[in-house]
């Protein structure tokens, strides 16, 4: 579902910083905006920027049951709740989520 | 009080500046040419557009027949001059618009210091970059002159100066207490120069109550010093200081708010001129009692994103010039660095601070020292 959104944050269009105590901010290179992440933002995205072999959707499915282990929360609701920040996140960068061009 | 004429390190020698106001920048600004090792800082006190070019107003249609005005002007310049052209960009310090780009031979640059028309008085300042001969010269037609005048003709030119050697202008107070430099990066009435002017009451020094330039990369990453000599204190603050200190104070009009301008000189060594910085504290104030606050503040852990976010918008606006992306990009990076090796906290200051603002203030400071430099912020 967030193939484009993955390719957007590993493009060096956007750089990803890790500021040391979990919280990170992703800049725009090419207006220097700055987005702010909280600790499990900034888990979502490192996520999304991982170059692993498995499938984005993989590393997604893998976070949300990690989050539901640690947050004591149905996988489904972590699920939710990531999908809703990443959607949040895709708007920000003015990227189209893939979720979206499925379902035009 | 002791009170050294040379305290602080007022260096003007190296700055290419008309006597006059040469002389005026030195009162009012603390600079010295470290900061700008490249670059050459030519000021006007006024300026009359009609020399440049007959039309040369802040409109669209006035630009561009001013432009095509200085482009004749320039035209017959360079058929004159055998000088080195520079390029030079015409910013408007109020919209923030580029008015005009051209090369320009320098020469040209003196016929406007021969002195305003009548109704016809703007702000001049220009900065001439040897690196690259290139140079921007930055109108304002709406900054009053006043005890301000000098800081905020230059303030713009030189944050964007300050910006392309990776040092940032951030609305911030800076003290230093035990020997450790605290930068309190704020807007206007989050109480940054309250902790500021009572800062000077604990024995720890006062660095800077507003523009603080902070270098970000470099040998001298993390170095921070005051950008303006002139302290403002509002009525509250400056009332509730001792007579000693009231004593070098003199009531201003800034903006239509009364308030009260200290000459660093006359504060001496409650004063210093640059420190490293190695807590950032990010000041607010609350219009409520706080609770668990028996001296008036609360000091709390916050995340280094949140630090972040609020050191850009800290930034000077002249960061946001047009054309200046690269500078701003090499800023913010620098600032993410800063921010990551920095332990960072909130503090939160009801009016109980102001009861006996010098030993809260010293609680506070004491504080923000004890913090151990290896803690990290958590999620607010």
């Amino acid at each position: 579902m967030y193939k484009s959104l993955a390719r957007a944050l590993q493009s060096d269009r956007y750089s990803h910083s890790e500021l040391g105590d979990g919280t990170s901010v992703l800049t725009s290179l090419s207006d220097s905006k700055i987005i702010s992440l909280n600790t499990i933002g900034t888990r979502i995205v490192g996520t999304l920027m991982d170059n692993s072999d498995t499938t984005v959707e993989q590393r997604i499915e893998s976070l949300s049951e990690t989050i539901s282990n640690e947050h004591n929360i149905p996988v489904s609701q972590s699920r939710v709740d990531i999908d809703t920040f990443l959607n949040g996140l895709a708007r920000q960068l003015h990227t189209v989520p893939d979720s979206t061009l499925e379902s035009s | 009080m002791d009170l050294p004429d040379n305290s602080i390190p007022y260096l003007t020698a190296h700055w290419n500046l008309p006597s006059n106001v040469s002389k005026r920048l030195y009162h009012h600004l603390d600079l010295d040419a470290r900061w700008f090792p490249s670059i050459d800082i030519t000021a006007a006190e006024s300026f009359n557009p009609q020399l440049l070019c007959d039309e040369f107003m802040l409109t669209d249609s006035a630009v561009a027949r001013g432009q095509d005005k200085c482009h004749e002007l320039l035209s017959e310049d360079s058929a004159r001059k055998t000088t080195t052209p520079y390029t030079l960009e015409v910013f408007d310090t109020r919209s923030r618009a580029t008015l005009s780009q051209a090369a320009l031979r320098m020469p040209t640059l003196e016929k406007i210091y021969t002195g305003p028309a009548p109704g016809q008085i703007y702000n001049l300042a220009i900065v001439k970059f040897k690196s690259n001969q290139s140079a921007r010269l930055w109108l304002s037609s709406v900054i009053p002159a006043g005890s301000n005048y000098y800081l905020n003709m230059l303030r713009i030119p030189l944050a964007h100066a300050a910006a392309t050697q990776g040092s940032a202008l951030l609305h911030s107070a800076l003290v230093e207490h035990e020997g450790i430099g605290t930068l309190l990066p704020g807007a206007a009435f989050s109480g940054k120069s309250t902790i500021a002017a009572f800062a000077m009451l604990t024995g720890a020094k006062l660095i800077g109550d507003d523009l603080i330039l902070v270098s970000t990369d470099g040998e001298s990453a993390s170095t921070a010093r005051s950008f303006r000599r002139t302290l403002l204190l509002r009525e509250r603050t400056h009332h509730s200081l001792p007579d000693s200190l009231r004593a070098h104070a003199k009531a201003t009009s800034v903006s239509g708010t009364t308030k009260y301008a200290y000459d660093r000189k006359k504060l001496g060594r409650l004063t210093g001129i640059e420190s490293k910085v190695q807590r950032i504290v990010l000041p607010s104030i609350s219009t409520s009692l706080l609770k668990n606050a028996q001296y008036g503040y609360q000091l709390r852990r916050v995340s280094k994103a949140t630090v972040v976010q609020h050191l850009v918008h800290s930034l000077d606006s002249s960061v946001l010039m047009p054309g200046l992306q690269s500078e701003k990009t090499r800023v913010t990076a620098g600032l993410l660095n800063l921010v990551a090796g920095t332990p960072c906290m909130a503090v939160q200051m009801d009016s109980r601070f102001l009861d006996a603002p010098a030993q809260n203030c010293q609680r506070l400071l004491d504080d923000i020292a004890s913090i151990p430099h290896t803690v990290q912020g958590v999620c607010a």
